[in-house]
């Protein structure tokens, strides 16, 4: 039958701080972001990284980050994550250290500031 | 040197029937850089997961794009279930997996028929529009619905389809091979067509790999990725093969959609042959708790859904990650250096849906 | 201008739908349901049109360019609103972004219900939006109508 991998999802835990390490390591080896995207949890928002591992296997970078803290952009190593960062900064209101000067410096051209962070986290 | 100008490209434009922007710099008429922004048709979809429960989020779904409907619902509930652990019966998934290649059959000819349009073959846009008119009949007959159909539900579907009408089906389809055929020939024969489509919009496979393009546009131009591969639904026990092309230029991506839709009537023939008796639903109780991420096979490409629930009825994070959304950066890379006369043509090759992109 | 209403021509623009109405919009055109059999054909320039169609909702960006279009539209001119998302906002009504149906921006003559609307409740509207812009016709003669 035409059943030729196996669905495998892993998920590794990153902060901040060591970020660039595990993604330059995931540039170098030759593996494709699928996309990252902020998740707004109780005192702390998640930003996970989905990389393709080959043979359709997922490995996902959980960072978890207080609402303060600046998050390195991955742009050297990826640039087609910019969207990606403007999109979890347009509606997120994550902090991310992302190219300033890309898509005129704004992706989403609406009225609301960060629209999907809802009221009691502000 | 000569002066830059910038001009608006879109929302409202004759040849696009989605409101696409993008801000096109131009040095005579030469594209020098091409800046996409988003917000015409932008909802915020993600965010009613604050409003509405996880069994009404199916039909919010279904309606991030009219066109891949029956895909959107069917990858949410996919995901959900594989969070509940959950198994549909395999009626279930065959059904599901038979619609879903459906949807790829009319998705695709919806955009040879665009696509004609755009580089001046009226005739054949009116002709592609035609056949597609007999796969929406089909599926009006087995879910009731044209463009957006309602038929997931966690823990499989809410309707079933008689075994007589699958039947007939199967005859429907072999006339809607042939005519696919001739329309096909005229594509990949004609000579005026072959001179607008050859050598234009040309990715290579290095850009397509370093640009993160998916579907049949990173098909187009040979980098293998078909996320029926991994046999999620009923594609575990059918037999199919990937279509790829080397060229990446916009006749290749042609050839790409016309050969899968020949590879989708070939998986609706075996869905029909295969299908098991039985039900089509089973009763899912309690609430959700815990995350997925799934990913299935667009007509545009790979499609992301990932779920993150918390244990009551209104999930934590919904996060779609649609094909186009991934296809805007390789897209404005190769519009540095179109002309201006080219760059819908440019546009429309990588088969963009606006409304997934911006949600 | 009595003749107007004879074969007016059509612009079509998608708010933000979510292409389901869009398609069934194109699709009316096509042969198979063919529109153009009622004297319509469309148009891509709001200068030349006579009944506007518009699908989906209207979000805080696209409402100026609903209103643009609107205006330069000429007088008498009929809008209708097709869809559960242009008549009210639809299943997105409670989005964010979303402020709601047409009619929150501009004068709607013609609802047409569906989710998505069928191409034949599409040529039903169109064929009704006739009737207003004869209507309307009819009244801007009996006002001044030295204009023709």
């Amino acid at each position: 039958m035409s059943k030729k991998y196996e669905d495998i999802q892993t998920y590794t835990s990153v902060s901040p701080e060591n970020l660039l390490d595990f993604v330059s390591r995931k540039r170098r080896e030759g593996k494709r972001l699928l996309q990252l995207f902020a998740t707004h949890l109780e005192d702390h928002y998640q930003v996970i990284y989905c990389f393709d591992e080959g043979d359709y296997k997922v490995d996902n970078l959980r960072l978890l980050a207080e609402y303060d803290d600046v998050i390195p952009s991955i742009a050297e190593y990826y640039p087609y994550a910019v969207p990606y960062e403007y999109e979890a900064i347009e509606l997120y209101g994550v902090k991310i250290d992302a190219p300033e000067n890309a898509f005129n410096r704004k992706l989403y051209k609406i009225e609301a500031d960060t629209p999907y962070v809802s009221d009691f986290e502000r | 040197m000569s002066k830059q100008s910038v001009i608006p490209f879109g929302p409202q434009h004759p040849v696009l029937p989605e409101p696409i922007h993008l801000d096109l710099v131009l040095e005579d008429e030469t594209v020098v850089e091409a800046v996409p922004s988003i917000g015409f048709v932008h909802r915020g979809l993600e965010e009613l997961v604050r409003k509405k429960d996880f069994n009404e989020l199916v039909y919010v779904v279904e309606r991030t794009c009219g066109i891949c409907s029956f895909m959107h619902g069917m990858g949410y509930c996919e995901s959900m279930e594989r969070i509940m652990n959950v198994t549909v019966p395999r009626r279930a998934a065959y059904l599901r997996t038979m619609w879903a290649e459906m949807s790829r059959v009319h998705s695709h000819l919806l955009w040879l028929g665009l696509y004609a349009d755009a580089f001046g073959y009226e005739n054949l846009f009116y002709q592609c529009w035609r056949i597609r008119e007999k796969v929406l009949d089909m599926f009006e007959a087995s879910t009731g619905g044209r463009c957006i159909f309602s038929v997931n539900k966690i823990g499989g579907l809410l309707k079933d389809v008689p075994d007589d009408m699958l039947k007939g089906f199967k005859i429907s389809f072999e006339d809607i091979r042939k005519e696919v055929k001739v329309i096909a020939d005229t594509f990949l024969q004609d000579l005026t067509v072959n001179k607008r489509l050859r050598g234009v919009a040309i990715l290579t496979k290095e850009q397509a790999l370093e640009m993160g393009a998916v579907g049949p546009f990173a098909r187009g131009s040979g980098v293998e990725i078909d996320l029926r591969e991994t046999g999620y639904s009923a594609y575990d026990e059918l037999e199919f093969k990937m279509c790829t092309e080397k060229d990446g230029d916009a006749y290749a991506r042609t050839k790409v959609r016309i050969d899968e839709i020949f590879v989708a009537l070939d998986l609706i023939n075996q869905c029909i042959d295969k299908i098991p008796a039985g039900e089509v639903a089973v009763v899912v109780k309690g609430n959700p708790s815990g995350e997925y991420l799934m990913r299935l096979e667009q007509p545009r490409g790979e499609g992301t859904y990932y779920l993150k629930a918390n244990g009551t009825r209104y999930l934590d994070r919904l996060r779609l990650r649609t094909p186009t959304f991934a296809n805007i950066q390789p897209m404005v890379s190769i519009l540095k250096g179109a002309q201006v006369s080219d760059v819908a043509l440019y546009v429309l090759s990588i088969d963009p849906c606006i409304s997934c992109t911006e949600r | 201008m009595k003749d107007i209403s004879k074969s007016p021509w059509v612009i079509h623009y998608d708010g933000s739908s979510c292409n389901g109405c869009d398609m069934e919009v194109l699709a009316s055109l096509t042969p198979v349901y063919d529109i153009e059999r009622f004297g319509v054909i469309n148009t891509g320039d709001p200068m030349h049109a006579d009944i506007f169609l518009v699908t989906g909702g209207v979000n805080k960006l696209n409402r100026k360019v609903i209103k643009q279009i609107y205006d330069q539209m000429p007088s008498p001119k009929v809008v209708v609103a097709i869809g559960a998302c242009a008549c009210t906002g639809g299943v997105f009504k409670e989005c964010y972004n979303i402020l709601g149906g047409t009619d929150t921006v501009i004068p709607v003559d013609v609802y047409v219900p569906g989710c998505a609307a069928r191409p034949q409740s599409i040529i039903d509207g169109i064929v009704k939006a006739k009737e207003v812009l004869k209507e309307k016709c009819l009244t801007e003669q009996r006002k001044g109508g030295s204009n023709e």
